[in-house]
């Protein structure tokens, strides 16, 4: 046997005092690095972290947890989840779910309302990790907390100032464009009523009220362009064709400093839209474009096929329908906007341009039309460089053929000694209208209200046409419609209306079949829509 | 070269971008037998008041180059006794207050009837007086 003086196993004992030794080192050391681990995790007060077993027991209890939920360790540990939750999210199982899809994928993640112990409520971002050994198996969740209520309030506070500098923004720009436009329209009726006018002085003052009040149906077009409310007449329409016939439109408002070029894509989609808004955006978008370009430049209008995927709809466009597309690029090589102006460039009266150029008005116009068509409108651009414009409209989709073209209509010979019922409750808007009528060669009988009309209806079976207000007292002008053509199975009907949102328009669009004259109409349009709907019945 | 006044038309120089609007005004204040020398921004105004020495500076507020609140100043700068007028759509606390600190004498708010000038017209003419 070897003696404690042997020198081997002298060596094997020092050995074992130092494996010892580090062993026990090691040991400290994990027991330091649990301990401040530990420390860091009770110690966090900003973040509830906790650990729930596999059914969602509470296992362990932070500062944080405790400051955030009101609970001490003793009275929440063992207890479910469920006890966080509303009653409303409890009795839906809320919480059930929300531990199943982290078993299932592994995390769940949600911002919602919770419960604290004395029961007032918090808005909480929840983060569930499901916790697994070695071998995969399942041994509980890690749930991390965080209260953000104060956040939230402080974003809905931002949020709502912001509407109500938008609001502000919007009713100053209105209130001053109309006060403009009353001053031309009240100033020159007085100047043709005055005693002193000359004719000359007359007939100028006819010419500019008229003008006011050309501008003022505009502008509450452009209003209601942007508030998504307007009637649209979409149709089919080949894309490409349109463009090239908007572009010489453009050409003389661009200027000679500008050149224009078009590329239109071969093959392209048949959109759904309507064709008269969708000049005026074009319009609308070359203005900008000019402006953005004082010492000349280059507008490109382009047209392509679009597919409008998920990974769209995650780039923050999550309003937009996945689909087919057919997309118009607007560019220019002007100033580029700033992020500033890029985050205000849709809302109305926004304008970078000098005071009393421009009206704030045309990007509104874009985007209200666009995204009232189902479409979607993009802005790319950067200072120095220029900005491209994209919309994205709807394809059409059933078997259609594009529209043809519109026949011109000789509007000096419209009446046919056809009679035209006219419904009306605003006695000058009525007068209007069948002053206009009889003046184009149509007999006309008139009405205040439906049940006069229907009355009308009856003794004179000479009526061709009924031309009615949508929004009248008592039976609105759908009613009316609708019982006339019980009485007179056939008869066209021509509605007229100044507003979008009532019983004729779903969601700003017409419906299947059904005609409709905008206020304010000129004698021309009026004239244009009723010989193009009798003919449609009888040709003459 | 400084027009000679006639004894008793009040002379106004008259500022207003929308050419609409300008030639509604001037065709009401000329009605009622005013004066009026016409321009479209503040700048035009500075120098149209040096040659035509008007008894009233009527500036609408927002136009393009030269506001009328920088045209008001300008104007009160070489004239102590013109009557600074405003006239304007933006019937707003904001824009009496900027104006009556350009040193505005008067603020009238759009839309502008025959009657409101008339009375102002009167009111003028007393103070020239």
């Amino acid at each position: 046997m070897a003696s404690s003086n042997d020198p081997t196993t002298a060596a094997m004992q020092s050995l074992n005092e130092q494996i010892e030794r580090k062993a026990s080192d090691h040991v400290q050391e994990l027991r330091q690095q649990e301990l401040l681990f530990n420390r860091l995790v009770s110690g966090i007060a900003d973040f509830a972290i906790f650990m729930l077993d596999v059914d969602g027991h509470v296992l362990t209890w932070n500062t944080g947890a405790e400051r955030i939920k009101g609970y001490k360790p003793a009275e929440i540990i063992g207890r479910s989840l469920g006890v966080f939750y509303t009653p409303e999210d409890r009795a839906a199982g809320v919480h059930e779910e929300a531990l199943r899809i982290a078993r299932e994928t592994g995390k769940f993640e949600a911002e919602s309302w919770r419960v604290r112990k004395d029961g007032t409520r918090f808005y909480a971002n929840v983060v569930l990790d499901a916790l697994r050994d070695d071998k995969g198996e399942l041994f509980g969740f890690a749930k991390i907390t965080r209260d953000m209520t104060e956040r939230r309030a402080m974003e809905e506070q931002l949020a709502q100032s912001q509407k109500l500098e938008a609001i502000g923004l919007l009713t100053g720009g209105v209130a001053h464009d109309f006060n403009n436009l009353l001053t031309v329209i009240i100033g020159n009726l007085e100047i043709i009523a005055h005693k002193s006018s000359t004719p000359e002085r007359q007939a100028r003052a006819v010419n500019l009220a008229m003008q006011g009040a050309q501008r003022a149906a505009t502008l509450t077009q452009q209003l209601l362009a942007f508030s998504r409310r307007q009637p649209l007449n979409p149709k089919p329409e080949d894309i490409n064709k349109l463009v090239a016939g908007a572009s010489e439109l453009l050409r003389p408002l661009l200027g000679e400093m500008i050149a224009l070029e078009t590329v239109l894509s071969g093959g392209l989609w048949v959109a759904d839209i309507d064709a008269n808004q969708l000049e005026s955006a074009l319009v609308n978008l070359a203005l900008n474009a000019r402006d953005a370009m004082p010492h000349g430049g280059k507008v490109t209008i382009e047209t392509a096929n679009a597919h409008l995927d998920e990974m769209y709809r995650k780039q923050g466009n999550m309003d937009v329908a996945l689909g087919q597309y057919v997309l118009i690029c607007v560019t220019d090589t002007g100033v580029g906007m700033t992020k500033d102006v890029l985050d205000h460039a849709f809302e109305p009266f926004y304008t970078t341009k000098p005071t009393g150029q421009g009206t704030g008005l045309g990007l509104s116009q874009v985007y209200g039309f666009v995204r009232q068509s189902g479409g979607n409108v993009k802005i790319y651009t950067e200072v120095g460089h220029g900005t491209t414009v994209k919309i994205y409209l709807p394809r059409y989709a059933s078997g259609k053929a594009a529209s043809p073209v519109e026949v011109e209509i000789d509007v000096a010979t419209v009446g046919g000694h056809e009679t035209i019922l006219v419904v009306e409750d605003d006695r000058d808007v009525r007068e209007f209208g069948t002053d206009t009528l009889r003046d184009l060669g149509f007999n006309v009988i008139e009405a205040s209200d439906g049940t006069i009309a229907l009355d009308l209806l009856v003794r004179h079976p000479e009526i061709d046409l009924l031309f009615t207000d949508v929004g009248l007292p008592g039976l609105n002008g759908r009613q009316l419609a609708e019982k006339a053509r019980q009485l007179r199975p056939g008869l066209p009907v021509l509605f007229t209306t100044g507003y979008a949102r009532n019983a004729i328009v779903h969601q700003g669009r017409l419906d299947e079949g059904v005609e409709l004259l905008t206020k304010p109409y000129t004698r021309e349009r009026m004239a244009a829509r009723i010989r193009e709907i009798l003919d449609a019945v009888k040709p003459r | 070269m400084v027009a000679p006044k006639s004894d008793n038309a009040l002379r106004i120089v008259y500022a207003e971008d929308d050419e609409q609007v300008r030639a509604t005004v001037t065709d009401l204040l000329t009605c009622l037998g005013v004066d009026v020398r016409v321009c479209e921004n503040g700048a035009e105004a500075v120098l149209l008041c040096l040659s035509a020495q008007p008894d009233v500076a009527l500036l609408d507020l927002t136009m393009p180059g030269m506001d009328g609140f920088d045209g008001a100043v300008r104007i009160r700068q070489n004239d102590g006794d013109v009557r600074l007028v405003a006239l304007t759509g933006h019937i707003h606390a904001n824009y009496m207050e900027q104006a009556r600190k350009a040193g505005f004498d008067e603020f009238l708010g759009k839309p502008v009837t025959l009657e409101t000038l008339e009375d102002a017209i009167r009111r003028w003419r007393r103070a020239q007086a």
